[in-house]
C-alpha cells in the first residue's frame, strides 16, 4: 500500500478532505437506519469509491476493511472455463460484471450455489475479528469459504444481467441468518454501471425491489446518462461532484506534509490544474514528480499522460492535413488508442477538446454537434472504428471547408 | 498460344499418343494434328476466296439433314422448296459431317471441315448422281469413301460422256485461270478445280436468298421459324423417328434411347484433347507439367531443347508483362527424382467450366491410368493415406491395363485440414532422412481440383502447387459446340438463343448442357425468350469476397446485352456496363451472393482509401462513412435484438460504397485482417491488464477499476517506480534511499508487478517488467522513459522475492501457530503454510503455542486472522465443505541423536535460527540423505535444517 494515493486514502466519513456536508449526509444516512439503494455518480478521480468504502465501514465497522479478491473459475455448457473476479468483505461484495464476457451466467449461478450450500453451516465468526461482532458475522459464509465480493457487474459483459439477478438474490436468501446484526441487509456493490448493458440495467430494478428487505445495492457510475431512468428514480442518487482546483491543491499540500516533503504551492497548483480536478491523478503525479526531482521546485516539469499525448498528436495530425492519406493514417492511430484499452468515448472527449481549439465561433457548435451526433450512434453501433473515422473525416471536410473560406476572404 | 511452339506441342503430343494408343480412337488423330495448323490457314484463306458463310456462323435454325425430312417440308412451301434445293446440294456435305459424328465431335474436327470444303467441288460434281444418298449404304470409314468419292466423280468427269462437257470446265489439269482449288488423288494426279464458275452454284442458300427472292434473309428466317412452330408434336416425332430409322450407326440411335437416362454432360463430355473447350493456355500448362513427369513415370528421357534459350529471350521480353498477368509459370527444372519442381498441379476455377474434364482428359492424352478420389469418397486421414499410396506406389496387376496411375483429387477444397497435411508431406517427401528407401517418394503426379483457392486448410499446399486458373471457357466456343449437339440431337434452336444461354450461366458448360436437355425433353424449341425467361444460370453461386471487393472498387467497363421488359414485351437493350441501374443490380446481387456482409464491410472499410477515386472535398468519403455507420447499427440491431428484417438492407451500403469509391484503376485489394489484429492486441493488453489485477493486494485492488489503472494509475506508476537509486550495494543506501527502495518493493507488491529475467532479443539478459504493463501505456511514437538499470532492477527484483519470502514466512508461522503443530519439535518446525494437521485441541493450547512463537503475528493481522479462521473452523466444516489439501505428512516426532546416539541439544536455541532459515527451501519436507565419507562406512540421516 505504498502508493500515497491507497496510503493516505481516508477510511473515515469524517476525515474526508472535501464535500463536507455531503459526508455530513451519509453519516446521517447511516445513523438513521433507513438506508434507500444509492445510485453514486460523478467524475473519475472525486472520491466516489472513498466514500463508498466508507460509507460501508460506517455501516458494518472494520470488518469491511477485511478485502479478499475471489478468482472464481467455472464452466459453461460448452466446456468453456471462466473466471470471474470478485471483491469481498463479510458484509459486501463487489463485482465488475463487464469482465467475463458473455458466460458471466454460470458465473453467478455457480457462485451462488456455492454460497447457499455453505451458508447454514456458519455458527460463530473468528474471535479476533471484531469482538463486538463475534456473535453474530452477518455473512459467515463468505468468511468460510473466503468469499467476499466486491461486484462490478459491467465485468461480465452481456451476462452481466444474470450476475446481478444472481448476486443479489443470494445476497438477500442468505440473510435470514443475521438475527442480531447491526444491520438487517448486505451491500452489493456494482461499479461501472454506465458499461451495464440495458437488458442488465432492465434486469436490476425489479430485483432491486424484490430484495429491498435484505439487500441494498450501492451503483457507482460515471455518469448517469447511461443509467435508465427506472433504475436513477429507484437509487438516492448522491452526486460526488470533483474536487474544485483549491480543494486538490490543499489534498495534495497534505499528503505532501503526511510524506514528510516541502510542496511548493505554485507546483501544487500547476499539478492540480493539470490533473483536471481528477484528485487520484494529482497524486499519483505528485508522487512522480518526487520521483523525478526531489526536492520540489516551483518550475518543474508535471509528466503528461501518454495517451493524452498521443491523442493530442492525433489531432494535431487531422488538423495539419486533411486527405485521404492521412485518413488512413489517423485510422491506425484511432487503433493503436483502441488496442490500448482506451474506450472510444474518451477518444471522442479527447479529439473533440483538442480539435475545437482550432476552430472559431459556428465551426466549433458545429463540430460539438457532429461529435456528439457521432458518439451517439458509436453507443448505438459495435465497431467503433467506423464511427470514429466518420467523424474524422466530417471533420476534415468541415475544416477544409473552413479554411478554405477564411483563405478566400484574404 | 503463345506459350511454346507447334513443335513442341506436336512433340508432346506425339509421346503422349504413343503412349496411349489405344486411347486415341482415330487413329488418323496424329495425322490430324500435323495438319491442323496448316488447313486452319487454308480452311480460312478459302472460305475468304468464296465468301462462304462459316458453318458457326450460320444462323440456321434447323437444318434439314435427310431427304425424308427435305420432302416434307417440300410439300409446305413452294419457296422453300427452291431453298431447299440449294441447300440439297450443300447437303451432302451435311450428310458427311454426320458420319464423321461417328468418329469424332464436330467443332474441333478441323480437318473434317476441311475435308468437306475441299470435297465441295467434287460433291457439285457428284450431286449429278442420286442426290438423297443414304447415308447407311456406305459403311465405309468416312475418309476413304470421300477419297473414292472423288476419285470416282473425277474419273467420271475424265470420261467422255455429256456430263464430262458439263463438269470439263470445272476439272482442269493444268493451273485454270482465276481461283481454283487443287485435289490431289490417291495415284498422285493432281487436278485443279476452278472455283469462280462453280462460286454462285455453290454459295449457300442466304446468298442465294438475297438473289433470288429479294426477301432479306431475316425474315425468311423468321419465315421458317413460323414453320416450325406450325409443326406439329406429331410431325416432329415422325421427323424423330425418320431420324433414328435413317440413321445408320447403332451407337447413334443407342445415344439417342440412352439420351433419356443419360445427361448430356456425360455424353459430350469430349474424349479428347482437340475436343476441349477450355482455354488452350491452361490446358497446354497443364499438359506441359504432366508432359515434365515423363522422365520419372516412363523412364523417357526429355530431349534436349534447342529453343531453349530463344524461350527465355521471350520470358525476358515479356517479363513485365508476364508479371501482371496471373499465367502460372512451370518450373522445368527437376529434382533429384527427375520429378518436376512443382509435385502437384492445382487447379481452381468456377464450376461448370470443365476442370474434371480437363484433368481426365489429360492425364489420358499422357498416357495414364486416371484414379479419380472426390468428396464423394471417405477423406478421412486413415483412408486417404491408404488411398494415396495405393494409388501414387502400385501399379495395377491386370495385363490390360499397364498404364501408370495418375491421382486426381478433385474437390480438395472440402477435404479435411489433417489430410491435405499428408498430402503435403507426401509432397514434400520429408523421408529424406531414410532417403534409401526410394519407395517413399512420390513418383506419380497429382492434380487437385478445388473450386476455392482460398479455403484456408489449402494454404500449406499452396506453395508446392502449379496453381492454374481456370479461366472462363469463351462463350463463342461454347454457342458453337452447344449449336452443334443441339443439331445432333434435334433441338431447334439458333445462336443467338444460345449465346443468350451462355451469357446467362456464364459459360458453364455443365448448366447450359443440362438446360438444352432440359428444353429437348421438352420438347420445345429454344428461343432467346426462353431462355431470357427461364429460371437458368441464375446460381445461388457464393461468390467470394475478394471477387466482390474487386467488383466493388472497379467500375465497370463494356457493354452488356440484356433483355427487359417494357410494355409487357421482352426487348433486347445493348446497355452499357456503366450505366447507373445496371451497376445498381449488379452490385446489389453480387453482394447478396456472398452474404457474409461483415466481412465483406470490413473489406471494404479496409481499403476504400487505397483506392483512386475522384474526391475532392472528401465527399465520397463522407457518404461513405454515413453508410458504414448505418451498415454498423443495422449489424449491431441484428445481433443483439435479432431483427433480421434489417438483413436487407445491408447489400445497399455496398451498392453505395460502390458508386461512391468504384474507380477505373485496378486497386490490389487486401484482406483485412486489421480487425482481427487489432482485436488479438487488445485481448492481449486486457490480459496484460487482468493479470496484473488479479493477484494485486485487496486493498489496492478495492479502488482499481481498469479504467482508473488505465487513464491513471499505470502510466505514472511506471513513473514512480524509477526512483533514483545508486547503483551500489544495498547495504551502503543511505536510510533515505533505503525507505525508498523499500516503498518501490512494497508498491510494487502491492500492484503484482515484478521484475523478471529473460534472454532479450540481442542474447543480453534482461529484466522486464512481468506482467509487462509497459506495453499497456506505452505508445509508438512517444519516447520511453529512460528505464533502470539491469543492476538496479537486479536489486528491486532480489528485494521483491525477499519481501515476499518473508511475508509467506511470516504467514506460515503464523499459521503453524494456529494449526497448533507442536512447534517445540526442531526437525519438524517446518511447517507448512496451511498445514493443519487436524488435530483439534483446545483454544487455550493453540493460544499457548501462539505465545511460544511469539511470531510477528500482529504485523500482518489481516493475512494471519483469515486463515486462522479458517483453521480454527476446519474442525467443524463438514465433509463436503472442506477443501482439499495437501496430504498431512505425519511428521514423527524425532529427537536427533549424534552418530553414537547421544541426544543433540541445543534445539531450543536453534529454533530463532530455524526461523530465519525458514525459506521455502528449508521448509519442505524434502529432505537428504548424506553420505559421509567414501566409502560409506558412516551412514547417518542429516536433515538440511541441521547443516544450517
Amino acid at each position: 500500500m505504498s502508493l500515497w494515493v491507497d496510503k493516505h486514502r481516508p477510511k473515515k466519513l469524517s476525515k474526508m478532505d472535501y464535500h463536507a456536508e455531503l459526508s455530513d449526509h451519509l453519516t446521517r444516512l447511516v445513523s438513521s437506519g433507513d438506508f434507500p439503494h444509492l445510485l453514486i455518480h460523478g467524475p473519475s478521480g472525486a472520491g466516489k469509491k472513498t466514500r463508498v468504502m466508507a460509507l460501508l465501514r460506517e455501516l458494518y465497522g472494520h470488518g469491511v476493511d477485511r478485502l479478499r479478491i475471489e478468482h472464481q473459475g467455472f464452466e459453461t455448457p460448452s466446456k468453456k472455463k471462466i473466471e470471474i473476479l470478485t471483491i469481498a468483505s463479510n458484509y459486501h461484495i463487489e463485482v465488475n460484471a463487464s469482465d467475463v464476457g458473455i458466460y458471466d451466467r454460470i458465473v453467478i449461478q455457480e457462485l451462488i450455489k456455492t454460497m447457499a450450500s455453505s451458508q447454514q453451516l456458519n455458527s460463530e465468526g473468528d474471535p479476533r475479528n471484531h469482538p463486538e461482532k463475534q456473535n453474530n458475522p452477518p455473512m459467515g459464509i463468505a468468511l468460510k469459504i473466503g468469499l467476499e465480493l466486491p461486484v462490478n457487474a459491467s465485468d461480465v459483459g452481456i451476462y452481466d444481467r444474470i450476475v446481478i439477478q444472481e448476486l443479489i438474490k443470494t445476497m438477500a436468501s442468505s440473510q435470514q441468518l443475521n438475527s442480531e446484526g447491526q444491520r438487517d441487509f448486505k451491500v452489493v456493490v456494482l461499479t461501472e454501471v454506465d458499461r451495464l448493458t440495458k437488458d442488465a440495467q432492465h434486469a436490476l430494478r425489479r430485483t432491486m425491489e424484490k430484495y429491498m428487505a435484505t439487500c441494498r445495492i450501492l451503483l457507482v457510475t460515471n455518469s448517469t446518462s447511461k443509467v435508465i431512468p427506472a433504475i436513477r428514480s429507484r437509487c438516492l442518487n448522491i452526486r460526488i461532484p470533483a474536487p474544485s482546483v483549491n480543494e486538490v491543491m490543499r489534498v495534495l499540500q497534505t499528503v505532501a506534509k503526511k510524506e514528510g516533503c516541502n510542496l511548493p504551492s505554485e507546483l501544487a497548483q500547476k499539478i492540480s490544474e493539470k490533473s483536471q480536478r481528477n484528485l487520484r491523478r494529482a497524486i499519483l503525479l505528485t508522487e512522480a514528480c518526487k520521483v523525478q526531482q526531489y526536492p520540489f521546485k516551483n518550475d518543474q516539469d508535471v509528466m503528461d499522460l501518454d495517451w493524452e499525448v498521443f491523442l493530442k498528436d492525433t489531432a494535431q495530425q487531422i488538423v495539419q492535413e486533411q486527405s485521404p492519406k492521412r485518413l488512413q493514417e489517423v485510422r491506425g492511430r484511432l487503433y493503436e488508442l483502441l488496442t490500448h484499452c482506451i474506450p472510444p468515448d474518451v477518444i471522442f472527449i479527447g479529439l473533440h477538446k483538442e480539435l475545437v481549439k482550432n476552430c472559431d465561433g459556428e465551426l466549433r457548435t458545429e463540430v460539438t454537434h457532429l461529435a456528439s451526433q457521432y458518439e451517439h450512434r458509436l453507443t448505438q453501433g459495435n465497431k467503433s472504428i467506423y464511427h470514429l473515422e466518420a467523424f474524422v473525416a466530417k471533420f476534415m471536410s468541415i475544416y477544409m471547408k473552413f479554411v478554405e473560406e477564411t483563405m478566400g476572404d484574404f | 498460344m503463345d506459350l511454346f511452339d507447334d513443335d513442341e506441342l506436336l512433340a508432346q503430343m506425339h509421346q503422349g499418343n504413343f503412349m496411349a494408343e489405344d486411347d486415341m480412337d482415330d487413329p488418323d488423330n496424329e495425322e490430324d494434328l500435323a495438319h491442323l495448323r496448316e488447313m486452319e490457314s487454308h480452311e480460312r484463306k478459302f472460305k475468304r476466296a468464296l465468301r462462304y458463310p462459316d458453318p458457326g456462323n450460320e444462323d440456321q435454325p434447323h437444318e434439314p439433314e435427310h431427304s425424308s425430312e427435305v420432302s416434307e417440308l417440300q410439300r409446305l412451301d413452294s419457296q422453300h422448296i427452291r431453298s431447299k434445293r440449294a441447300r440439297g446440294e450443300g447437303d451432302t456435305s451435311y450428310d458427311n459431317d454426320d458420319q464423321g459424328n461417328n468418329t469424332s465431335l464436330p467443332l474441333v474436327d478441323l480437318p473434317e471441315d476441311f475435308e468437306n470444303l475441299d470435297e465441295l467441288p467434287a460433291a457439285k460434281i457428284k450431286s449429278s448422281g442420286p442426290l438423297p444418298r443414304d447415308p447407311t449404304q456406305s459403311p465405309l470409314p468416312k475418309r476413304q469413301k470421300v477419297l473414292s468419292d472423288i476419285t470416282n466423280s473425277i474419273a467420271a468427269a475424265m470420261a467422255p460422256n455429256t456430263e464430262e462437257k458439263l463438269t470439263s470446265r470445272l476439272i482442269h489439269k493444268r493451273v485454270p485461270d482465276g481461283d481454283f482449288q487443287s485435289v490431289t488423288l490417291a495415284t498422285g494426279e493432281r487436278y485443279y478445280l476452278s472455283v469462280t464458275q462453280s462460286t454462285t452454284s455453290l454459295v449457300k442458300n442466304q446468298v442465294q436468298f438475297g438473289e433470288l427472292c429479294g426477301v432479306p434473309y431475316a425474315d425468311l428466317k423468321e419465315q421458317a421459324f413460323m414453320e416450325q412452330a406450325k409443326l406439329t408434336p406429331e410431325l416432329q416425332d415422325q421427323l424423330r423417328l425418320s431420324h433414328t430409322d435413317t440413321n445408320d450407326s447403332g451407337c447413334e440411335s443407342m445415344d439417342e434411347e440412352g439420351s433419356r437416362k443419360c445427361l448430356w454432360v456425360e455424353k459430350f463430355k469430349p474424349k479428347s484433347y482437340l475436343e476441349l473447350l477450355s482455354d488452350d493456355g491452361t490446358n497446354r500448362i497443364l499438359l506441359k507439367w504432366l508432359k515434365l513427369w515423363d522422365q520419372v513415370v516412363f523412364g523417357k528421357v526429355k530431349p534436349v531443347k534447342v529453343r531453349k534459350p530463344k524461350e527465355n529471350d521471350q520470358n525476358d521480353k515479356f517479363g513485365k508483362w508476364k508479371k501482371f498477368s496471373n499465367v502460372p509459370e512451370v518450373q522445368e527444372e527437376l529434382d533429384e527424382h527427375h520429378r518436376p519442381g512443382q509435385k502437384v498441379a492445382l487447379l481452381h476455377g468456377p464450376p461448370g467450366l470443365g476442370k474434371t474434364t480437363l484433368a481426365h482428359v489429360i492425364a489420358r492424352h499422357a498416357g495414364y491410368n486416371v484414379v479419380e478420389m472426390n468428396a464423394s469418397d471417405d477423406r478421412a486421414l486413415q483412408t486417404f493415406r491408404a488411398k494415396l499410396e495405393a494409388a501414387t506406389q502400385m501399379k495395377s496387376v491386370s495385363a490390360k491395363d499397364r498404364r501408370p496411375n495418375c491421382l486426381i483429387i478433385d474437390e480438395i477444397d472440402g477435404s479435411p485440414v489433417q489430410t491435405i497435411n499428408h498430402l503435403v508431406t507426401l509432397i514434400c517427401g520429408k523421408q529424406t532422412k531414410k532417403g534409401s528407401k526410394q519407395g517413399e517418394v512420390l513418383k506419380r503426379p497429382i492434380i487437385c481440383i478445388c473450386n476455392d483457392l482460398y479455403v484456408p486448410a489449402l494454404r500449406p499446399l499452396k506453395q508446392h502447387c502449379l496453381i492454374v486458373p481456370f479461366p472462363p471457357t469463351l462463350s463463342g466456343r461454347l454457342s458453337q459446340r452447344l449449336l452443334e449437339i443441339s443439331r445432333k440431337e434435334n433441338l431447334l434452336t439458333d445462336t443467338t438463343a444460345l449465346n443468350a444461354l451462355c451469357e446467362k450461366t456464364e459459360n458453364d458448360i455443365r448448366s447450359c448442357l443440362s438446360t438444352l436437355q432440359f428444353f429437348k425433353s421438352k420438347g420445345k424449341p429454344l428461343r432467346t425468350m426462353d431462355v431470357q425467361q427461364a429460371n437458368v444460370g441464375q446460381k445461388d453461386s457464393q461468390k467470394s469476397h475478394f471477387s466482390v471487393w474487386n467488383e466493388l472498387f472497379q467500375l465497370p467497363r463494356g457493354h452488356k446485352r440484356t433483355t427487359k421488359r417494357v410494355r409487357s414485351e421482352l426487348v433486347q437493350i445493348e446497355e452499357s456496363r456503366a450505366s447507373l441501374p445496371l451497376r445498381f443490380s449488379n452490385m446489389f446481387h453480387l453482394a447478396s451472393s456472398c452474404g457474409d456482409y461483415d466481412k465483406l464491410m470490413q473489406g471494404v472499410f479496409e481499403n476504400y482509401l487505397q483506392v483512386k477515386f475522384k474526391d475532392s472535398q472528401l465527399e465520397n468519403v463522407i457518404a461513405g462513412h454515413e453508410w458504414f455507420c448505418f451498415f454498423d447499427l443495422t449489424q449491431e440491431m441484428i445481433g443483439h435484438s435479432q431483427v433480421y428484417a434489417l438483413m436487407g438492407y445491408q447489400p445497399f451500403a455496398f451498392v453505395a460504397s460502390h458508386l461512391l469509391f468504384g474507380s477505373l484503376h485496378k486497386t490490389r485489394i487486401m484482406y483485412p485482417y486489421t480487425p482481427s489484429e487489432k482485436n488479438n492486441a487488445l485481448n492481449k493488453t486486457k490480459n496484460l491488464i487482468s493479470s496484473m489485477i488479479s493477484d494485486m493486494a485487496p486493498m489496492a485492488r478495492a479502488f482499481a477499476s481498469t479504467s482508473a489503472i488505465v487513464f491513471d494509475t499505470l502510466p505514472m506508476l511506471l513513473e514512480i517506480m524509477q526512483p533514483v537509486l545508486r547503483p551500489v550495494n544495498t547495504q551502503l543506501y543511505s536510510p533515505r534511499e533505503k525507505q525508498e527502495l523499500k516503498n518501490l518493493v512494497q508498491t510494487m507488491i502491492a500492484y503484482n508487478l515484478q521484475y523478471v529475467q529473460q534472454l532479450g532479443a540481442d542474447g543480453q539478459y534482461e529484466y522486464r517488467l512481468d506482467p509487462s504493463v509497459d506495453e499497456v501505456s506505452h505508445f509508438p511514437g512517444i519516447p520511453h522513459r529512460s528505464s533502470l538499470t539491469y543492476s538496479l532492477k537486479q536489486v528491486i527484483a532480489h528485494e521483491i522475492q525477499l519481501e515476499k519470502m518473508r511475508a509467506d514466512e511470516i504467514r506460515g508461522a503464523s499459521s503453524s501457530a494456529q494449526s497448533t503443530v507442536s512447534v517445540s519439535s526442531t526437525a519438524s518446525s517446518a511447517s507448512m503454510q496451511g498445514h493443519n494437521m487436524g488435530e483439534s485441541r483446545s483454544k487455550n493450547e493453540s493460544r499457548v503455542s501462539e505465545d511460544q512463537t511469539g511470531g510477528p503475528r500482529t504485523s500482518t493481522k489481516l493475512e494471519a486472522s483469515s486463515s486462522s479462521s479458517s483453521s480454527s473452523s476446519s474442525s467443524t466444516t463438514p465433509n463436503h465443505l472442506q477443501k482439499l489439501k495437501a496430504k498431512e505428512i505425519d511428521v514423527v516426532e524425532h529427537n536427533p541423536v549424534d552418530f553414537f546416539g547421544r541426544k543433540i541439544e541445543g534445539q531450543k536455541a536453534d529454533r530463532d535460527r530455524h526461523d530465519c532459515y525458514n525459506n521455502e527451501i528449508v521448509s519442505s519436507d524434502i529432505w537428504f540423505k548424506f553420505k559421509e565419507g567414501y566409502n560409506n562406512a558412516v551412514r547417518k540421516n542429516v536433515r538440511i535444517t541441521d547443516l544450517l
